[in-house]
């Protein structure tokens, strides 16, 4: 059982932790673009397509928390029992995402923030703010492949 | 030229009294008037030259003052400038020029606060270019007190000038004529009068030959 | 105490101020306001900016100032209110009430009633003013309650009314640079410790043209600059090439190499004190491009203050016909 528990776990951190950091960058974003609003109310348009980009770690991380799900059974209704060593393996594959979708989402925030700041002086650089974020969603989405080439490897 | 006097030989004798000290009148004022025109032209030329002078450095002053304002909000400017470092103690007295009492100014600054100190203000909110202003203002105060001395000065004499002329005129013009005209007409109906008693007499004389 | 100079707190504020900076004039309309004909065609121009609801009132030109004044009260409240750490703006702000007080001090012992006084202090006038009529100072901060009363003191003692000025320009920024130690923030330390070293070059210059003694000069001299008052008293009464020189090394170098240069052709700081304002200008400029922190709000202003520092000079300028390159070499590098 305590293996079930672990991988439990892993799901749990998969969802938790990008979904905190998702939380902090699209809240830090979303600060930044109420100033430029305050001043400057058009600008809402594009300042809330930055405030959404940080926002996918934690989807990511949602997926990944199903995928766990789904394998050790607790969706399709009979869970497996996991030894120690696998419960330990899922939570592995799980880590990469957790961890990366954390940190990832926050500096997402900061980059998109800064973007915003941007937009503020220059609205035409819309596009350009959005890749300077966007750059950091690569790592974001790397991670997520790692997770998820982890999840199906494993034989459980 | 009407002259209602009395043609007596009193009368004839005071208007000639009066003829020689209005002629001597005249000539003192002549003399009071060239004199006085004398002292104005010097006068004239020393206000002229001070006034340019003045002019020079308050321009200069000014020029700088507006370079400070330029450089600094009204309200620091206001507060720098608010207490004053000296206070001058000015005392007028009386020149005579010609029996002309022209102002004579004589000044003392007094400092306050700190012995020798124009400027003040503290410096971390002032431009330095207030302190020129400063210098340049306060190296200007003893020759603007004395030019409006000057000026003063001028002005009284010049008032002075065209009194005494307007009095020369008069009496070379109009006093000394009509009383030389007046007692031209004294002398004639004096004479006249002389004439006819005398012809009275030699007609008495006559009657009372004729009688005897 | 956490540290105040990045935070995400601020990123409100920042994203504000980016928007805000937008409005801020530019080179291209400052040279046109340099290039207009009179005045009025400044105010023209003026209301095509944030400063047309200010300069709409004015009867004429001449009326500007209040103007300013209400602009610049006007950032400075707002950044106040969108700041995370208002007591920062506070400190922007003392050098409001410490004015304010050199005026009331002044007007009391001159007999007089003090005129044009910043209502945007941290301390309300009504306070400062029973404070300065009474000479009680027990309302006022404990820092503050020292240095007034230390101002009665000297006062009453030598009727100098420049030490009023001294005392209360030692103690503004001697609490600048202590408050923004305690607080913990390295960069608005910075920040006034360089404003203080470059007000003491400035002082250095002043007074050895003016022919003050050493004595004089070492009450003046400003505390906690990066340069130590005994570096100034050290070199005082020597050659100001030696000031130059012993500074050309350091970070001033430039700035005093220049300053110097033209004082000694024209016997006019002006090009210095531009100087001056154009290096913290460039030093805050960093503040342009952090996303969350402090700089950005100094920055925005500062950039305000240049601004209506560079309005005033072009309207004073027009004013009295002031001919365009006299205007142009004074005027300040814009933040933008």
């Amino acid at each position: 059982m305590s293996g079930t528990v672990i991988a439990l776990l892993g799901a749990a951190l998969a969802v938790i932790l990008p979904g905190i950091g998702s939380a902090l960058g699209v809240g830090l974003v979303g600060q930044a673009a109420a100033g430029v609003v305050t001043e400057d109310p058009d600008k809402f348009g594009q300042t809330l397509l930055l405030q959404a980009l940080p926002g996918t770690q934690g989807i990511y991380g949602l997926l990944t928390g199903f995928l766990i799900m789904q394998r050790i059974g607790v969706i399709g209704g009979n869970l497996l029992d996991l030894t120690t060593g696998q419960g330990l393996a899922v939570l592995m594959a799980a880590a990469p995402i957790a961890l990366v979708g954390l940190l990832s989402a926050i500096y997402q925030g900061q980059a998109a923030a800064a973007g915003v700041g941007l937009i503020a002086k220059r609205p035409e650089e819309l596009g350009k703010a959005i890749i300077y974020a966007v750059m950091v969603e690569t790592y974001a989405v790397l991670s997520l492949l790692a997770s998820i080439m982890l999840l199906f490897g494993l034989s459980l | 030229m009407e002259i209602r006097v009395n043609p007596t030989r009193m009368e004839l004798n005071r208007l000639k009294r009066r003829l020689k000290m209005a002629e001597r009148g005249h000539k003192l004022l002549k003399d009071k008037r060239d004199e006085l025109v004398r002292q104005f032209l010097i006068l004239v030329r020393e206000n002229r030259e001070l006034r340019e002078r003045v002019e020079k450095e308050l321009s200069s002053a000014f020029a700088s003052f507006m370079l400070a304002r330029a450089s600094m909000p009204l309200e620091v400017l206001e507060e720098a400038l608010m207490y004053p470092t000296r206070r001058l103690e000015l005392q007028v007295s009386r020149r005579n020029i010609m029996s002309v009492y022209t102002p004579q100014f004589q000044w003392e600054a007094q400092k306050e606060g700190e012995e020798g100190n124009i400027y003040p203000y503290g410096y971390a909110d002032t431009s330095a270019e207030l302190d020129t202003a400063i210098e340049t203002l306060a190296r200007v105060m003893d020759q603007l007190l004395e030019l409006a001395e000057k000026e003063k000065a001028v002005q009284m004499l010049a008032d002075e000038i065209e009194k005494t002329r307007r009095r020369v005129n008069a009496l070379e013009h109009v006093m000394i004529p009509r009383m030389e005209a007046t007692i031209r007409y004294i002398t004639m109906k004096l004479d006249e009068n002389e004439r006819g008693a005398l012809t009275r007499l030699m007609k008495i004389k006559d009657v009372v030959r004729a009688k005897v | 105490m956490p540290a105040v100079d990045r935070s995400y707190a601020y990123a409100y504020a920042v994203g504000r101020i980016r928007a805000l900076e937008r409005r801020l004039i530019d080179r291209n309309r400052f040279n046109r306001m340099i290039e207009a004909p009179s005045p009025e065609e400044v105010l023209k121009i003026l209301a095509e900016t944030e400063y047309a609801a200010a300069m709409a009132g004015l009867e004429s030109v001449y009326d500007f100032e209040p103007a300013l004044r209400d602009e610049l009260g006007r950032s400075y409240l707002e950044l106040k209110k969108m700041s995370p750490r208002p007591e920062i703006i506070d400190l922007f702000l003392l050098r409001f009430d410490i004015h304010n007080l050199k005026a009331l001090f002044k007007a009391r012992y001159l007999g007089t009633e003090a005129e044009m006084l910043y209502s945007f202090g941290t301390l309300s006038l009504p306070l400062l003013r029973e404070a300065v009529a009474a000479l009680d100072f027990r309302e006022l901060p404990p820092r503050l309650r020292c240095a007034a009363a230390q101002v009665a003191d000297e006062f009453a003692l030598s009727s100098d009314s420049q030490a009023i000025d001294l005392i209360l320009d030692r103690f503004l920024y001697d609490e600048l640079v202590s408050s923004s130690r305690e607080m913990g923030s390295h960069f608005l330390e910075e920040f006034f410790q360089k404003q203080v070293d470059l007000i003491n070059i400035k002082t250095f210059i002043r007074l050895q043209r003016i022919g003050r003694d050493r004595a004089f000069l070492q009450k003046v001299l400003l505390p906690h600059g990066r340069l130590g008052p005994e570096f100034f008293i050290a070199l005082y009464g020597n050659s100001l090439e030696q000031l130059a020189g012993e500074l050309a090394a350091g970070e001033y170098g430039p700035l005093v190499g220049e300053g110097l240069r033209h004082w000694l052709e024209r016997k006019s700081l002006a090009r210095l004190e531009k100087l001056s304002d154009d290096f913290l200008t460039a030093f805050l400029q960093r503040g342009k491009h952090t996303p969350f922190g402090l700089e950005a709000l100094v920055g925005y202003l500062w950039a305000r203050e240049m601004e209506i520092k560079n309005i005033r000079l072009i309207l004073v300028g027009k004013i009295n016909r002031l001919p365009q390159e006299a205007i142009r070499e004074r005027m300040r590098h814009a933040y933008l």
